[in-house]
């Protein structure tokens, strides 16, 4: 009998500690130089949209809003994609269960034209899953793991600082 | 020659009378002469003389950065509701859609940045137009992040601020909206509309009193006359020396007011001299009694306000030359047209009604208290003191307020925008508060960079790709046009509860930083704080030559004492109203000072001439005050009654400048009167050395 209250005890010291651990879950970000080598792995598998000399890598869902937020800002802005080239990579998160349309999308012919359509012009598709592509998927999947990619959209900057710049 | 001494003119007066047409002709030919050559260039606001000293401006110029105007536009409404938003809405579209505006600062045209987030896996940095809100949202949202929309609105939110920003200064006159508002502007010169009408309604006020006074036109004619030659020959002579046409408006005033007391001392002895003497006399009395203190009050005016002309700056040198040419001119004036002119004529009846008070002054002060004129004396030196620790150390202290428009707009170069700049300007931000007490928010590269970074739950720390992504948000956003351009960053700072002049002094011994003043009433503060001490000093040491050559003048060091004394003290008591009036300073109040110099300088001469004159020749203490209020007392308390009421009259003008010149200078020549009716006479006597009755 005794153990009965030790054992309640024990797991609600377990269920604090859970708790506990999962409120001040600290995202230790990657330093640059570090995350840099394995984004360049992958890079090649990035959708590239803009032609600006500051690199921006970018992790996003396609059913995620921000992302979609995100990705419509720029794609308005033809100053944004002047100054910057932006590499995006589709990369789940788990509630959102976009797994089929990253597939689609990476599995269509004009992969930036579809993510368009789909995060910021809103065409409805029906998307099916393509296993041409799931090497790639699983590959940004692994080094957003290794980097600690735990939002959509991330962003990692890749620049030289800002200098004086001649007028547009 | 001494005070005792009495030249002969004789010989002069019979040359004048023989010439009188002559000379008169002749100063008609000058005056039209001058009329049709020289074209001031009349202007009302001081700022241009300021502006063209500024150090300041020199260095934003250099930099080739344009300098901006900013007015604040205050909204008043009873209740702040969806309705009166969209009308406030239209307020600030109507703005910007000026061609002559710039940039319009506003709660409506604010943003909010913030970390838009649907759960911890997802989330967006954001700013957005906190106009995009409702009215109970909106006010609900500045309640709980109030610190940058303070400036903006009060906490009732019956009060909203527009801060126009413009290339040139804008009159906001008719807006289309309803809405209840006033608006701070700029003082900025406007164009002069009846100038001419404002000199003569002057000239037929100092004409009408001259009647009222001596009962005559003959007085009130030749006032007009000796007074409008002296302006004349002052201004076209400065023109001619200086090459500088642009005269503020205020500024023949000086000369208005020095040749009208100047006249008064020559006029007021012919017109009661013909009471007693053979008229044709009388010009002859009234050369000989006026001659000498006459030059010496020119004398120790240009040699006193002399050494101001080397002083480089436009301000000091024509402020100093009104005085020195207009009494030069007046003096020259009043022995050669004044007699020719008043050959012509005769009184009848020479009576002044001022005569009685002579004898009034003169009893009450035979038994004036030491005790208090001690106490007196020791007050005003204890002001002058604090004036010179103000002045010396404390200069900004000066200026209170005088940055009207509560914000300053301030531009760093920069070469690269990385970590180690915006640490500067976050130390600049950072110091600028801890230093001065009361400064509000302050909107700038720095503090929008790291709003963006703490929005940003990816960053948190401000590193080199926290940098990197806040200045990624600012162009996607598109708020950089207000912060940053090709080559410099934008600061702008609002004062709030902290001393606008003890923030510009502050920033410009800032060094870690390259700082430049953009906004004019900055740059104006910023040039009249370094004008300041020069100024003061001048002043100082004029006051202290003028004592010295009274000294000098009447053999005694206890005169220079009584004349650095009397003219200091409507200078220290009126220093003393502008510091607890938080009056800011400005040209209009030097010219009031220049002008209370002048008078008070002049009426030392002349009472103590008439006064040891008269010791000189055995009267008694109390006869010889009785003869130095007769013949220097009453045409001070005339010349003094008449500026003070001209200048009061300036009040109605509409012109700023105007109007502050009129209200100075009114309270400084009634200060110099009672100066030279209560204290002046009294210290002569506790000064008399020759034997008591």
């Amino acid at each position: 009998m005794i153990f009965k209250p030790l054992y309640f005890l024990a797991l609600l010291c377990l269920l604090s500690l859970r708790l506990l651990s999962s409120e001040t879950e600290v995202h230790q970000k990657v330093p640059l130089a570090i995350a840099l080598p394995y984004l360049q792995t992958i890079e090649t598998d990035a959708i590239t949209m803009g032609s600006g000399p500051v690199k921006v890598y970018v992790f996003v869902d396609p059913y995620c809003p921000h992302s979609r937020n995100f990705l419509s800002l720029i794609a308005e802005s033809k100053k944004m994609r002047m100054r910057y080239t932006y590499k995006i990579f589709l990369y789940t998160l788990p509630r959102m269960q976009s797994e089929v349309m990253v597939s689609y999308i990476y599995g269509s012919p004009k992969p930036l034209a579809v993510l368009l359509d789909v995060m910021v012009h809103g065409v409805d598709v029906t998307p099916y899953s393509s296993k041409q592509h799931q090497e790639k998927i699983f590959k940004i999947a692994a080094v957003a793991k290794q980097i600690d990619i735990y939002k959509r959209p991330y962003l990692i900057m890749v620049k030289k600082p800002k200098k004086k710049r001649a007028k547009l | 020659m001494m005070y005792y001494n009495t030249p002969n003119v004789n010989g002069y007066v019979r040359f004048i009378q023989k010439y009188r047409l002559g000379i008169i002709g002749l100063f008609i030919i000058f005056a039209t002469v001058a009329l049709s050559f020289y074209r001031p260039h009349l202007v009302t606001s001081d700022e241009l003389f300021w502006l063209k000293e500024s150090k300041e401006l020199a260095r934003t110029e250099a930099k080739e950065y344009s300098t901006t105007y900013v007015a604040r536009l205050s909204v008043h409404i009873d209740r702040f509701n969806n309705g009166k938003k969209l009308e406030l809405e239209a307020l600030q579209k109507e703005l910007e859609n000026s061609k002559e505006i710039d940039q319009v600062d506003s709660l409506f045209s604010a943003y909010y940045i913030y970390n838009d987030k649907s759960g911890d896996d997802s989330s967006l940095v954001k700013a957005v137009d906190v106009q995009k809100m409702d009215a109970a949202t909106l006010q609900q949202f500045v309640r709980e992040v109030p610190e940058p929309y303070k400036q903006f609105t009060d906490t009732s939110f019956s009060t909203f601020s527009f801060f126009i920003h413009s290339k040139s200064p804008i009159f906001i006159e008719d807006l289309d909206s309803h809405l209840q508002y006033t608006i701070s502007q700029p003082n900025e010169n406007k164009e002069i509309t009846g100038y001419l009408g404002y000199l003569i309604l002057i000239f037929s006020v100092v004409a009408l009193f001259f009647r009222m006074v001596f009962k005559n036109f003959i007085s009130a004619i030749a006032g007009v006359v000796v007074i409008g030659l002296t302006l004349i020959g002052t201004f076209s002579f400065i023109y001619l020396v200086t090459g500088i046409s642009e005269i503020h408006v205020a500024m023949p005033l000086i000369a208005v007011s020095i040749a009208m007391v100047d006249y008064l001392y020559f006029y007021y002895r012919w017109h009661v001299t013909q009471y007693k003497i053979d008229p044709e006399r009388t010009i002859q009395k009234t050369l000989n009694r006026n001659l000498v203190p006459a030059y010496w009050t020119s004398l120790i005016t240009a040699l006193g306000l002399g050494g101001l002309l080397f002083i480089d700056s436009d301000i000091v040198k024509i402020l100093s030359l009104s005085v020195i040419i207009s009494s030069v001119m007046g003096y020259i004036i009043n022995i050669t047209f004044l007699p020719a002119f008043l050959s012509f004529f005769r009184v009848k009846h020479p009576k002044v009604s001022f005569g009685r008070f002579c004898y009034t002054f003169a009893k009450n002060e035979m038994h004036y208290n030491k005790t208090y004129l001690v106490l007196f004396l020791s007050a005003t030196l204890f002001i002058m003191s604090v004036g010179a620790y103000q002045l010396l150390v404390k200069t900004n202290g000066l200026f209170a307020n005088s940055v009207s428009h509560g914000v300053m707009i301030l531009k760093t170069p920069y070469d690269v925008i990385d970590l180690d700049y915006i640490e500067k300007l976050q130390t600049f931000e950072q110091k600028l508060h801890e230093e001065n007490e009361g400064v509000g928010e302050v909107t700038s590269l720095a503090s929008i960079l790291e709003m963006l970074n703490v929005a940003n739950v990816q960053t948190k720390t401000f590193d080199e790709q926290g940098l990197m992504q806040a200045l990624f948000f600012l162009e996607l956003y598109e708020l950089e046009p207000k912060l940053i351009d090709e080559e410099s960053v934008t600061i702008k700072i609002n004062f709030e509860d902290a001393d606008p002049m003890e923030v510009v002094a502050w920033v410009q011994k800032y060094k870690d930083l390259d700082l430049y003043f953009i906004d004019k009433e900055t740059l104006l503060s910023s040039a009249k704080l370094n004008k300041t001490v020069l100024l003061g000093m001048s002043l100082s040491t004029a006051l202290i030559i003028i004592g010295l050559i009274m000294g000098r003048i009447f053999r005694s060091k206890e005169m220079v004492l009584v004349g650095f004394i009397v003219n200091a003290i409507p200078i220290a008591w009126f220093g003393l109203i502008v510091k607890v009036l938080d009056i800011p300073l400005s040209l209009e109040v030097l010219i009031a000072m220049t002008i209370a110099v002048g008078l008070a300088s002049d009426a030392t001469i002349h009472f103590a001439f008439k006064y040891f004159r008269s010791r000189y020749f055995g009267r008694t203490q109390k006869h010889s005050l009785e003869i130095m209020f007769f013949y220097s007392g009453v045409p001070v308390i005339i010349g003094s009654l008449i500026l003070a009421l001209v200048f009061a009259s300036l009040n109605f003008t509409g012109i700023v400048s105007l109007e502050l010149i009129g209200t100075y200078s009114s309270l400084l020549i009634m200060m110099s009167l009672i100066t030279d009716l209560l204290i002046l006479p009294v210290m002569l006597l506790a000064i008399d050395k020759f034997n008591r009755y």
